[in-house]
């Protein structure tokens, strides 16, 4: 070790003299960052060493943080402050003022069992072999402040970082990061097709697109291999923040993210499930080929009566895959007609678009008489794309039903395989955002304070988009690739005000730019009720006026009290309540007949009227008129001179004005905590915690359609009310989803002379039951004997529960090495019955699962030992 | 009788040649602590027998005196100082985190009972009286005020500012160990000096409170010492 | 031994700095090593009275952060454009309403007493980086910049309010307690701390931070991670967490403050920018759009459909699917049949609105969608 460390020396000395030479000239001050006001990078760690710098905290000093008295002390609120690791001094390097100090933690890891369990592996790439728990390495020039810190970890080659950072105490600051962050979506997918990955997936060689059976993929299915979904995100950045001049402090950040991988993704090739042996619902894999780069950039100013801030955030997200074809397997007849004119075999997603973001703020504030401060905000942001448009199918030869010269629902497809199809060749899509933010805050005396505050925001969908065919005449786009169109006749997706065939279909032309005007007001006092007692209160009045939506304006309106006392029988006790009532202008159900065909000329309304958009009874939840009242308490008891004891209790209850749609939600939880230091060298916590959770909806089956027993498109389909025709009382029905967490945790450390125990346990269980009631059999979606049977009364219940075991046993062999052997053993047990029997078959009739599911059981184990060296 | 007297002189012998040799070799000494440290900082007030160690505390007179105040300034007074105190310097003596020639050896017979109940005894008795200090004083500014360009901080924040011991306001944060320090009003000059430079030398580093009191004595200059003995033991 | 090593280790850097002090400012740099043999020196040369707060003054290790402004508005406090060291020059002792008549005493006197504190102190980042600052004038205002003076608390330490405090039994009220650390550590990421949540709920600093140990080895942070330190209030998030579906927050790869600024932002849940969906875009970059279609609850707010610190449905989900959906879709056909355990991989009549991803499975582009034949979100 002593002759690694002499090696090292030349090149650390070499490295250091570069940084001073680049960046130890400065003569500024500058503050610290602005990393609280950047999204994303403030944590580097894994799930070995969640913090990232554990081996750095270890040992206690055995003499605490006093020789005055004994114990730590509280923080204000009086939770402990832990017990401050041993001084390292860092040793000198070279003849100047600089000293380092450094730790290397290195060793092996062995995972055994059901080491792809998909909720063990989620944002952790466990793997046996070589790991870097951590490499640290500070630099510090005493005299100047000088200093570099370098933090290493490798888990894997996908799951690691490396950062390095320096700079000056108060001038200046550079920073440079590189990161792996895995994310396992599946470890239990089975994909049939090849070119997973890719933006094209194809069907293996025993399965021909759009003419295989069901029995045929099914076998496919069977045998295909387990593959694991899921993706990298690998992210560098590089940052500067220091004084530009005199008080201008400037910061620059520049992030780079690649994520690459696979996903679960959907396609459709129309309904399987009123038309046996038709259509297609297939789960498919996406390609996930994303590039983002972020600028950042701020600069401040801090003086003594005003604080001047402005910073400019740019994103630019490029997606190297912008669409995913799939061959489709299944074949597909036209439900009257012709049989088999068409020939539809693939489907098509579109997958997101490059973007554009710019966001430029401005914030003001300014320090006024009595204890007072104004602070303003101003912010304008655009997101922008203009990706060019696929076309609206890819299909060729002939799509739709042919039934007579006179009931003719073909179409070619070179009529709409191509963008000159389009009535335009790119997105053109622009969102704008402004923001304006005030707010004067008053404290005239020590017992009485006020504040005002101002908030208004707007978001501008600037797109415009018309599906208008040039090449036909016609407006619309080709349903689920030519798959709807091909099965029901005319249902292409083709409004036609020249073609009687198509001149009473409603479909939707344009897009719908919703967009909104947030405007809030707040109100607020605060009282200082002797020395230990504070009470506020806070009135906000919120109103949104959203576009294009079912209303024109919502009103919020809120009242917020909170208490704290800080000695209730020596306990913190923070308090709030608050409640909050919801109303707004008239709902309107179908806000969007701008958007369908129906509002366009030539538009021919059906004698028996166009059936009901939905239920005009209906409100949509983020509308609806709604009461929430809110409830924390979180007190924090010290307990003794070595304990501390916090709890808090919570819940919320929402009420929403519907006869149909959202109804009810409510949390009600509690927590409790125990932490114990008694001395340096042990240190207990035990962790409780329970959650429930309701919320509780109505929806109401409509009548028509053939799997209401009744033929499609009858007299009385156009009116929309609850108790009519289409939407009868007996068709009601009522929905709820009840979960209920439990937490439980228990850490013991303990260090007895060089050794140390480290010991964690942790429980999560999660159930969820989701049951409803029905006016009458007619809201189900199926009433033939064996669907009512197995309606019963709810889906089987929900379960995500795990239990980990955390050994730590570490030695120090002197002050220099350390030995630790760490082991974690897990079990979990999941149940999704979305996934169920997807274990036997992932094949049901046209449809096609890929994802199995998390695993119903499984345990792993963790077994590695350490080498810890001081460096 | 010929026991006692004897006693005294070899105490009295001891106690001036030990400063001697310390003085003689500084250097050794300064980093000479005892191995073990007595953590006082959960140290809780005493209680004890008074009476019983007045019937134990005849060995104690020949030097502390009979009614607790030393026969000589190199010994300290005992009457009326904190029991604790003095219980923790009769723990620290049996133990060997603090040492002397004479009182090493007295302390190792002891029981912890009997320590209690001689530090409880002297605690019980009446101080010697107060004297006249000159409140204008360098030692007297020193106790009570300190001197920041020096980074001498003023004594009375533990020591109580009549000298008798400190004063707390109550608190609920974790406080020092109050009654482990010790009166100081009237102590006896020599004694005092003494202390001080081993504080500062280290060879008094073994508990502690001693740890808290080498950073004192560090601030203190030989003059600022004698400066604050005179003005201690004369008032 | 070891421990009275590392004392005496921290005293002597203290004498050698106050020797430093004491002795002429600019050459005391190059007289450092000699400065041992100073001491005596020094002795003899400050005798005379205590030091007045602007003698203090003078001395001050500079804290940082642009208040620099401050100082120079301040006509007590001489100019620091001639700083040789790391110009930490805006700290001024902060006036304690508690102990108005209180003088500076300076660090020295402090750590005499606080010999273990001062140890911890040193290794800090906020007191290493005063130390830096004042490694060529002295250290002597390290400690009286955040606690005020010191005088009183000296003579009677248990005085009520003698010097400024940050902790549990504090007679400073938590409003003046981030006034000190404001005074420094103004604007930036600070800027909206007045009228926070944080603030108005009597949060102090140091209820977070703890700049007197390196309890973590960046951010002062008052336990060992960002996210401890977040759930010693917040408990029920932080076990969110745990659900099976979370951000990789307990895997180390993400904190609180990732997202939040818990030194107050300008929305309620102290985003760190204008709106929640604009924090989520940050990451997830492809669903910022615009899309040719939107979904209106998408674009409107992420939380519609999301609960972001965990759930118990896949990706987040507020409710299973259908039941998210089927909120608002009653739509006629499709959307509004009644799904029971006889649409399940296992039931009589297998339901791909049901199965998996349910809705997802043909409804795939949810967030929007970029294609022309996209309006309901299939392709």
């Amino acid at each position: 070790m002593f002759a690694l460390k002499g090696n090292r020396m030349t090149p650390t000395a070499l490295t250091l003299g570069l940084l001073l030479a680049l960046f130890g000239t400065r003569e500024a001050l500058a503050g610290d960052t602005s990393g609280t006001m950047r999204v994303g990078d403030m944590q580097f760690g894994n799930a070995l060493d969640p913090r990232g710098w554990t081996p750095m905290l270890q040992p206690s000093d055995p003499d605490g943080m006093s020789y005055l008295h004994a114990g730590m002390l509280r923080t204000p609120t009086g939770a402990l402050y832990p017990y401050p690791p041993m001084v390292d001094p860092g040793k000198p390097l070279g003849q100047g003022d600089w000293t380092y100090a450094g730790v290397l933690e290195f060793g092996y890891l062995h995972v055994g069992g059901d080491r792809n369990a998909e909720y063990f592996r989620q944002y952790a790439d466990w793997r046996s072999g070589a790991v870097l728990g951590l490499l640290a390495l500070d630099f510090e020039n005493r005299k100047t402040g000088a200093y570099a810190e370098f933090r290493g970890d490798h888990l894997s080659g996908d799951d690691q970082f490396y950062r390095l950072r320096a700079g000056r105490y108060g001038s200046y600051r550079i920073e440079g990061f590189y990161r792996d962050m895995p994310h396992t979506v599946s470890t239990n997918a089975y994909p049939i097709w090849n070119g997973v990955g890719t933006t094209d997936l194809t069907l293996p060689a025993r399965l021909v697109a759009g003419a295989s059976t069901p029995a045929q993929v099914a076998a496919v299915s069977a045998t295909v291999p387990r593959r694991t979904i899921g993706l990298n995100r690998t992210r560098e950045g590089l940052s500067y923040e220091g004084v530009l001049y005199r008080d201008w402090i400037g910061s620059a950040a520049i992030t780079n993210e690649k994520r690459t991988g696979t996903r679960l993704w959907g396609g459709s090739m129309f309904f399987n499930y009123p038309f046996p042996d038709n259509g297609g619902a297939l789960e498919t894999v996406r390609p996930v080929d994303f590039r983002t780069t972020d600028i950042n950039l701020s600069v401040r100013n801090v003086g003594k009566i005003w604080h001047f801030l402005a910073t400019y955030n740019g994103s630019f997200f490029r997606n190297h895959k912008d669409h995913l074809n799939f061959e489709s397997p299944f074949a597909l007849y036209n439900v009257a007609g012709t049989p088999q004119v068409a020939d539809i075999k693939n489907g098509q997603s579109s997958l997101e678009p490059d973007n554009d973001y710019h966001n430029l703020r401005l914030d003001l504030s300014r320090e006024l008489k009595w204890s007072g401060q104004l602070t303003l905000a101003g912010a304008w942001g655009t997101m922008r794309q203009n990706d060019a448009l696929l076309p609206p199918t890819t299909c060729t030869g002939t799509g739709g039903v042919f039934i007579a010269p006179t009931a003719d629902y073909t179409f070619p497809c070179a009529n709409w395989n191509t963008t000159a199809a389009l009535s335009q060749r790119s997105a053109h899509a622009r969102i704008d955002t402004g923001l304006f933010d005030a707010r004067v805050t008053f404290h005239p005396t020590p017992v009485f304070g006020w504040h005002a505050g101002l908030r208004w925001y707007r978001e501008d969908n600037k797109t415009r988009y018309l599906s208008y065919n040039p090449l036909t005449g016609q407006y619309g786009f080709i349903s689920e690739n030519g798959s709807q169109g091909s099965i029901v006749p005319g249902e292409t997706g083709i409004f036609d005000p020249n073609n009687p065939l198509y001149r009473s279909a409603n479909i939707p032309v344009r897009n719908v730019p919703f967009s909104y005007t947030d405007s809030q007001l707040e109100l607020g006092a605060d009282w200082q009720l002797g020395r230990k007692t504070s009470l506020g209160v806070t009135y906000t009045y919120d109103q949104n006026q959203p576009k294009y939506r079912e209303r024109k304006r919502v009103d919020d309106q809120r009242i917020k009290f909170d208490w704290v006392n800080r000695d209730v029988v020596g306990a913190t006790v923070r308090l709030s309540w608050e409640y909050a009532k919801r109303d707004g202008g008239k709902y309107n159900y179908d806000p969007f007949v701008p958007f369908y065909s129906e509002s366009l000329p030539g538009f021919v309304t059906p004698a028996i009227g166009l059936p009901a958009y939905t239920v005009a009874d209906m409100r949509k939840y983020d509308l609806s008129n709604r009461t929430e009242s809110k409830a924390r308490v979180i007190v924090t008891y010290p307990w003794g001179d070595s304990a501390t004891l916090s709890t808090t209790f919570y819940g919320n209850r929402d009420h929403y004005d519907a006869l149909i749609g959202r109804q009810s939600t409510s949390t009600t939880g509690a927590t409790v905590q125990w932490d114990w230091q008694p001395t340096p060298a042990t240190t207990m916590n035990a962790y409780l915690g329970v959650e429930g959770s309701h919320m509780g909806i109505s929806n109401i089956n409509d009548a028509d359609n053939s799997d209401n027993g009744n033929a499609y498109g009858r007299i009385g389909q156009a009116n929309p009310h609850l108790g009519g025709p289409l939407y009868p009382y007996a068709n009601q029905w009522w929905e709820f989803d009840r979960e209920s967490n439990r937490n439980a945790g228990l850490s013991v450390s303990h260090a007895i002379g060089r050794a140390r125990v480290d010991l964690s346990y942790n429980y999560t269980g999660s159930f969820g039951h989701v049951g409803y009631n029905y006016a009458t059999i007619g809201a189900l979606a199926y009433r033939d004997a064996a669907g009512v049977a197995a309606a019963s009364s709810g889906f089987p219940d929900n379960k995500y529960r795990t239990n980990t075991l955390d050994l730590g046993l570490s030695f120090r062999v002197n002050s220099n090495v350390g030995v630790r052997l760490y082991g974690r053993y897990e079990t979990g047990a999941f149940s999704d019955w979305h996934y169920a029997g997807l274990n036997n078959t992932l094949s049901y009739d046209h449809r096609l699962y890929t994802d199995k599911g998390g695993q119903l059981h499984y345990s792993v184990s963790v077994v590695g030992v350490m080498l810890s060296l001081k460096l | 009788m010929t026991s006692r007297t004897s006693l005294l002189l070899a105490c009295l012998l001891m106690s001036t040649v030990v400063p001697g040799v310390n003085a003689q070799q500084p250097a050794a000494s300064t980093f000479a602590a005892p191995t073990s440290v007595l953590d006082l900082r959960r140290m809780q007030p005493i209680s004890g027998d008074a009476k019983a160690g007045a019937g134990k505390a005849a060995v104690c007179a020949a030097c502390h005196g009979a009614q607790g105040v030393a026969i000589a300034p190199n010994f300290p007074n005992l009457a009326g100082q904190s029991a604790t105190y003095l219980y923790v310097q009769l723990k620290e003596f049996h133990d060997s985190q603090r040492t002397d020639p004479v009182m090493t050896g007295q302390a190792t017979a002891l029981s912890d009972d009997d320590m209690r109940d001689l530090a409880s005894y002297y605690a019980s008795l009446t101080p010697k009286p107060a004297g006249q200090a000159d409140t204008s004083s360098r030692g007297a500014q020193l106790y009570l005020a300190g001197d920041p360009t020096q980074g001498i901080p003023p004594c009375q924040a533990c020591h109580g500012p009549a000298g008798l011991g400190p004063q707390p306001h109550p608190s609920t944060a974790p406080q020092p160990p109050w009654a482990t320090f010790p009166h100081l009003r009237g102590q006896s000059g020599l004694y005092l000096t003494k202390q001080l430079d081993d504080f500062k030398r280290g060879t008094r580093a073994g508990s502690s409170n001693a740890k808290v009191m080498h950073g004192v004595a560090q601030t203190l200059s030989d003059e600022d010492m004698q400066a604050l003995a005179s003005y201690l033991s004369s008032w | 031994m070891r421990v009275i090593s590392l004392v005496y280790t921290a005293l002597l850097s203290v004498m050698l700095g106050a020797g430093g002090i004491l002795l002429s400012s600019h050459s005391a740099q190059a007289q450092q090593a000699a400065a041992t043999n100073a001491s005596t020196a020094a002795v003899e040369h400050g005798a005379s009275s205590g030091l007045s707060q602007s003698d203090i003054a003078k001395m001050l290790p500079a804290t940082d952060m642009g208040a620099n402004a401050a100082r120079q508005n301040n006509p007590h406090l001489p100019s620091v454009s001639d700083s040789l060291a790391t110009p930490f020059d805006a700290a001024s002792i902060p006036v304690n309403p508690l102990a108005p008549n209180a003088d500076a005493i300076g660090a020295k006197t402090c750590v005499a007493c606080h010999a273990q504190e001062n140890l911890q102190a040193s290794h800090s980042l906020h007191v290493a980086s005063f130390r830096a600052g004042a490694a060529n004038r002295g250290p002597q205002a390290a400690c009286e910049t955040c606690h005020g003076p010191g005088s009183d608390h000296a003579k009677q330490p248990t005085a009520p309010g003698s010097i400024i405090a940050f902790t549990h039994d504090a007679k400073t009220s938590p409003q003046e307690q981030a006034g000190v650390c404001l005074s420094c550590h103004a604007g930036g990421a600070r800027q909206h701390w007045i009228g926070s949540i944080h603030q108005n709920r009597g949060l102090s600093c140091t209820d977070c931070h703890n700049p007197m140990a390196r309890l973590s080895p960046e951010g002062v942070l008052a336990k060992s991670s960002i996210d401890e330190v977040c759930a010693t209030c917040h408990q029920d998030i932080r076990a969110k967490f745990n659900r099976r579906s979370h951000m990789p927050l307990p895997e180390g790869q993400m904190a609180c403050t990732d997202c939040h600024n818990p030194h107050g932002s300008i929305t309620k849940p102290l985003l760190k920018t204008d709106t929640v969906n604009e924090t989520c875009y940050s990451c997830h970059a492809e669903k910022r759009g615009p899309f040719l279609f939107e979904h209106a609850p998408v674009r409107a707010n992420c939380l519609n459909c999301h609960d972001v610190h965990g759930s118990n449905q896949q990706t987040l989900l507020v409710a299973p699917i259908p039941m998210l959906c089927q909120q608002c879709h009653t739509m006629t056909l499709h959307p509004n049949d009644l799904q029971t355990p006889a649409g399940l991989g296992t039931g009589p009549h297998p339901d791909e609105r049901l199965i998996g991803r349910g809705c997802l499975t043909c409804h795939t582009n949810i967030h929007g969608s970029n294609h022309p034949s996209g309006s309901k979100l299939h392709e």
